[in-house]
């Protein structure tokens, strides 16, 4: 497979999984409002801005709403959900021949209506519902993908590129939750309470499977040990970094074994600390310095995959 | 969208007439010939089945087939990219929904007339390129062959793949108001637009389903297979599976939906010159794999952009010592590079010439009376008559750099003149003539509208033509200009019987 | 009389390029009185080289470094030996003219008789031709000669005044250039005058005590005009002096782009320097890099791939 093609399928999948990392967190805060006082809301919504707009959380300012819109519709906006679109779709159009006419119908009729004339009335009137079928829609995506393309090389990126990037932003998002705030948010936040332990379980579409574990007895430490160490769940970290191992050998068949033992051992590593890891120890020590562990290694990860398979140097290769 | 949902039809036999009865009250017959109607607004027998469908149907069905024929090229994205102030907007090429048609014995004959030249212009091209014997012989003046921008001095004595410089040729021909079909001009660069007639066909007998099977239409499926054959045979001595990728400018370019569905068509790489590159003469790409070799390149990149080394310095779109690599003869590069030298719209005027001095035959395919302004007394001819004849620049295509005078102010004139008399040898002059009108779909009725008639030819060890072609159409009631890039559309072209 | 001539060219990146492809036109010909004895090219890195002949019959060599690197230099050796010619006459007959605007002398003649790239006439040009009263006079070898002269005589020679590829209004405008300058300048008029010029990249052994104006650590640059029964005579205008013993032609073009002696691409964003050094010496002398190497300005761009390309592929004509 071109280098270059395997890249534009890795991308399309990163900027799928953000927007609709996003529009869930998004969708679910501004429900959650409903049950708050104005001022918990307010307040709370520095998590959200941190997790989903950073590193440029200074730019979005305003009312919740005001946020959320930015978040959603702002063009000029580096990490809004339709800047993702507009990215991953741009990615699918440079791979176009490879990807399924489904595939390419559906994040191509998706932006198409993003960026139809009268979205902003639509996002104005009712929001929630907005940005649920956003999420439903990229969720579509991601079915359609895995069952009108072969599961050859593209999809091991494309998966390879999702579960990076949700590994990602689940830490993150806990990195916001749990321990001290990330030293790039504003550091004047109460401590979450109830309301947003559900909260952020809901933003993971980790709620009723939670239920299912642990009854609905909710507490933090049973939170960050379901949303990291669960085997199961499709948004912990652990599953996303198995799928993350598991998918690095499927990439660039025929190509000389060393070239993927950086990112192997990087994942394996990785893998290995959370097969192996405790939830009491993390939260006795240092969950905040594991979750910022997490985030450094998927872009080590991501980095020696980019090494081996698509900007490698090609001297060695060539007959001389 | 199946015909079948709806009641069938009842015929109706008072007929609509052009110019009287809906569908067809604003259709216009005038001094051009008509696809559908004879000047006394009887069909013809090769149109009569799609005019009794339209003077059948019921009102807003064709509106609604059209819409839904729409909609469907917008969501598969086959679409052509606009540069505007701020920012790039997608449009897709209007379609219309109505066939053109053209009967089945009308199409052989045209087929015969574009082999032989396709033939000519290709021994014309390797005889420029070597000996320059039709040079010698002052058929062709020397000045213009080796003044044109398009000749490129770096592919003299190259040898080219079974002497078929030009493999994929997409010739437009115009009827003439006597009822002729005619070559107005030979695309042998890179033409574009394939990929709408193929698209085309799809929808068109979706819309049309019982119309289609009831008239016979030649298929037309078969273009990719065609042409990853001939990209094949061009692959002499090589291996026996050659690795044949499409070499694309990008996304930015207004054709990638093109190259990417001719790349899925053809089951082949689509890859853009930052993918490849030239080590010891040899063509690689880069793969997730490793470096692999690459044989066989259908290049929709332009001339001047794919080598930065042997031509534009600048190009960051080409692939560096490509030139190289196929003067080495490791590669195939379809088509050939320098082929413009041959569809130079001066040079055009002489291609019977060049037909009956290759083939010893008489061109069975006529052309458009030409004036050269290179010839002083052609020149002042043009210049006195520019309100009947439409002026073209060279070396240009796509619609640029042309004036249509009886379309045109007297003051757009008077610049244009100016033009052309700074710079004579860069410009032609043909008669204004009325393209052949077909029925089309518009708001609410059918009207008339100008087209042309884009066959794609592939040539390798043989030539190859499916039977169809793109019928471009000019929106605008009236206007003569067929150019996508100036607001036309296109429409399916159904060979028949 | 034998010249051994080394060619030395260095270019250093401020930061890690790929995939360069370079392109020489530095192999001495080996015709008429000139014979090649020996060449050699060595690269650094090492590279396989190619060759093939191009269309004005010039021996092209290429290669490409596909790795990483920051210097790249090509290092051109040759051994040449040059015989005693004849002198060219004073004057051709008149008649000449007519043979000169026949068709087929013409025709023959196409490629360095038209207005190219580098030799365009432009009104400047025209304006000097006026200033300096620089016409045909009776027949062409007379004219070139005294063209020659009248080049020489109106022009200073200054390095770092132009580019290689300088139009020449640059150096009209000036009124000093190099060797490049003064060819392009003098194929122009020759080629309004009807007379069949082409551009010769080579190697002058210099004699500063001669006269020579050139630098002696440089490629050179003269022209060499078709005068009928004579054939191509050789005229460098930097100098003052026809062509002879001394000018080891290595390629002929139509002006200087068809003929640079080294270009190249690459893949990277670095900006380039370049460091050119020649050496003609009659005689086998030591040859130390050091003492001959000198910077020039820089003069290959990278290829690069910018957003603003979008520009670049619509500007594509669609057929």
């Amino acid at each position: 497979m071109l280098s270059r093609v395997a890249d534009a399928l890795y991308w399309m999948a990163r900027y799928l999984e953000r927007a609709e990392h996003s529009a869930r967190v998004l969708a679910v805060k501004l429900e959650a409002m409903l049950d708050q006082t104005p001022d918990d809301a307010a307040e709370a919504w520095i998590r959200v801005t941190g997790a989903l707009a950073w590193p440029m959380s200074e730019d979005v300012k305003g009312s919740p709403i005001d946020i959320a819109q930015q978040l959603t519709l702002d063009k000029a906006h580096a990490s809004s959900i339709m800047t993702s679109v507009r990215l991953a779709r741009d990615n699918a159009r440079q791979v176009r021949e490879l990807i399924s006419t489904e595939m390419w119908g559906q994040i191509n009729r998706q932006y198409l209506r993003l960026n139809a004339s009268d979205t902003s009335l639509i996002w104005a009137a009712q929001p929630v519902p907005f940005l649920r079928r956003v999420a439903d829609d990229l969720l579509l995506f991601a079915g359609i993908t895995d069952s009108t393309m072969r599961h050859g090389e593209g999809w091991h990126f494309i998966q390879l590129g999702r579960y990076i990037e949700r590994a990602q932003l689940i830490a993150r998002l806990l990195d916001l939750h749990f321990g001290a705030l990330p030293p790039d948010v504003p550091q004047h936040v109460r401590a979450p309470r109830y309301f947003e332990w559900i909260t952020l379980l809901k933003q993971a579409t980790a709620f009723e499977a939670y239920c299912k574990v642990y009854t609905a007895d909710i507490g933090p430490s049973q939170i960050a040990e379901f949303l990291i160490f669960d085997p199961e769940f499709p948004h912990s970290i652990r599953f996303a970094v198995d799928r993350i191992q598991e998918e690095l050998g499927f990439l660039g068949p025929g190509a000389a074994a060393g070239r993927r033992v950086q990112a192997e051992r990087l994942a394996g590593r990785l893998k290995a600390s959370l097969d192996y890891g405790q939830v009491d120890e993390l939260m006795a020590g240092d969950i905040d310095g594991f979750l910022r562990s997490v985030q450094a290694s998927c872009k080590q990860i991501h980095q020696s995959v980019f090494d081996a398979f698509i900007g490698y140097s090609v001297d060695e290769l060539l007959p001389s | 969208m199946a015909e079948a949902a709806h009641p069938r039809p009842v015929i109706v036999s008072n007929r609509a007439r052009p110019g009287v009865d809906r569908p067809f009250a604003d259709y216009g017959l005038g001094a051009a010939h008509d696809e559908m109607f004879l000047p006394d607004g009887t069909p013809r027998p090769h149109a009569a089945a799609l005019y009794q469908a339209l003077t059948t149907l019921p009102g807003d069905e064709l509106a609604r087939r059209q819409q839904a024929c729409e909609q469907s090229f917008l969501h598969q994205g086959i679409t052509f990219t606009v540069y505007g102030n701020e920012e790039a907007t997608e449009k897709i090429i209007p379609t219309d929904l109505l066939p053109r048609i053209i009967p089945g014995a009308e199409w052989d004959k045209l087929e015969q007339g574009l082999r032989q030249r396709i033939s000519a212009l290709n021994l014309f091209l390797k005889d420029v390129y070597n000996d320059g014997k039709i040079l010698n012989d002052g058929i062709v003046p020397r000045d213009l062959v080796f003044g044109s921008k398009h000749y490129l001095r770096q592919m003299r004595g190259v040898q080219v793949p079974l002497d078929a410089y030009v493999n994929v040729c997409g010739t437009d021909i115009i009827r003439r108001e006597d009822g002729s079909m005619v070559v107005l001009e030979d695309n042998l660069r890179v033409p574009s637009g394939v990929s709408y007639m193929l698209a085309n066909r799809e929808v068109v007998r979706r819309a049309f389903g019982d119309l289609y099977r009831a008239c016979g239409v030649r298929p037309i499926e078969s273009y990719g297979q065609d042409l990853l054959a001939t990209l094949k045979e061009l692959a002499v001595g090589f291996r026996d599976d050659p690795r044949i990728v499409l070499l694309t400018p990008g996304i930015f370019n207004s054709a990638y939906y093109e190259h990417a569905f001719l790349a899925r068509q053809m089951g082949i790489d689509l890859v853009e010159g930052r993918d490849l590159l030239v080590h010891d003469n040899v063509v690689y790409m880069r793969t997730t794999s490793g470096v692999k070799r690459v044989d066989v390149i259908y290049r929709r990149v332009d001339d001047d952009f794919i080598d930065p080394l042997a031509f534009r310095h600048d190009s960051a779109l080409g692939v560096a010592g490509l030139m190289n690599a196929y003067r080495a003869g490791n590669v195939v590069i379809a088509n050939t590079i320098g082929t413009g030298v041959a569809d130079d719209k001066a040079v055009y005027s002489y291609v019977p010439d060049i037909i009956r001095y290759y083939l010893d035959e008489e061109p069975l395919l006529g052309s458009v009376e030409t004036f050269r302004c290179r010839e002083p007394n052609a020149l002042s001819h043009v210049l006195a008559n520019l309100d009947t004849l439409v002026v073209k620049a060279v070396g240009e295509s796509g619609g640029y750099g042309m004036l249509v005078g009886p379309h045109a102010t007297a003051a757009q004139r008077t610049a244009f003149a100016e033009k052309v008399k700074a710079d004579p040898d860069n410009y032609i002059a043909q008669p204004t003539i009325q393209l052949s009108t077909a029925p089309c779909f518009v708001g609410s009725g059918v009207e008339a509208r100008h087209v042309d008639l884009r066959p794609y030819l592939l040539t390798g060890r043989q030539t190859r033509l499916v039977p169809g072609a793109l019928t471009r159409v000019a929106l605008k009631r009236g206007s003569l200009v067929v150019n996508s890039s100036q607001g036309g559309g296109s429409k399916d072209t159904w060979v028949v019987g | 009389m034998f010249y051994s001539i080394r060619h030395l060219t260095r270019y250093r990146y401020d930061a890690p390029v790929r995939e360069s492809v370079m392109q020489l036109y530095v192999q001495p010909k080996s015709e008429g009185v000139q014979r090649l004895q020996s060449f050699q090219v060595s690269t650094q890195p090492r590279a396989a080289l190619q060759a093939y002949t191009d269309h004005f019959g010039n021996a092209v060599y290429h290669f490409d470094v596909p790795g990483s690197h920051q210097e790249l230099s090509v290092e051109a050796e040759a051994e040449v030996e040059m015989q005693a010619s004849a002198a060219p006459p004073e004057w051709v007959d008149d008649s000449a003219w007519a043979i000169l605007s026949d068709p087929r002398t013409r025709g023959e003649h196409y490629d360095m008789l038209e207005n190219h790239g580098l030799t365009r006439a432009t009104p400047l040009l025209q304006d000097f031709l006026t200033e300096r009263g620089i016409g045909k006079v009776a027949d062409p070898m007379s004219s070139l000669r005294r063209l020659n002269q009248a080049l020489f005589a109106a022009f200073a020679y200054a390095p770092e005044e132009t580019d290689v590829d300088s139009p020449i209004d640059v150096a009209l405008s000036k009124r000093k250039g190099v060797c490049q300058d003064f060819a392009h300048i003098m194929i122009a008029i020759a080629r309004g005058w009807g007379v069949p010029a082409r551009y010769v990249s080579g190697y002058l052994y210099t004699r500063r005590d001669g006269g020579d104006r050139s630098a002696p650590d440089a490629t050179h640059a003269w022209v060499e005009a078709f005068v009928p029964n004579c054939g191509w005579v050789g005229f460098d205008p930097t100098n003052n002096v026809l062509a002879g013993e001394r000018h080891i032609r290595v390629a002929i073009g139509r002006d200087y782009s068809d003929v640079p002696p080294v270009r190249g691409v690459f893949k990277g964003p670095a900006n380039s320097e370049l460091a050119v050094a020649v050496r003609v010496s009659p005689a086998k002398a030591p040859r130390r890099r050091d003492d001959f190497l000198r910077v020039v300005r820089p003069m290959m761009k990278p290829v690069s791939r910018a957003p603003e390309n979008a520009a670049d592929e619509q500007h594509q004509q669609q057929q």
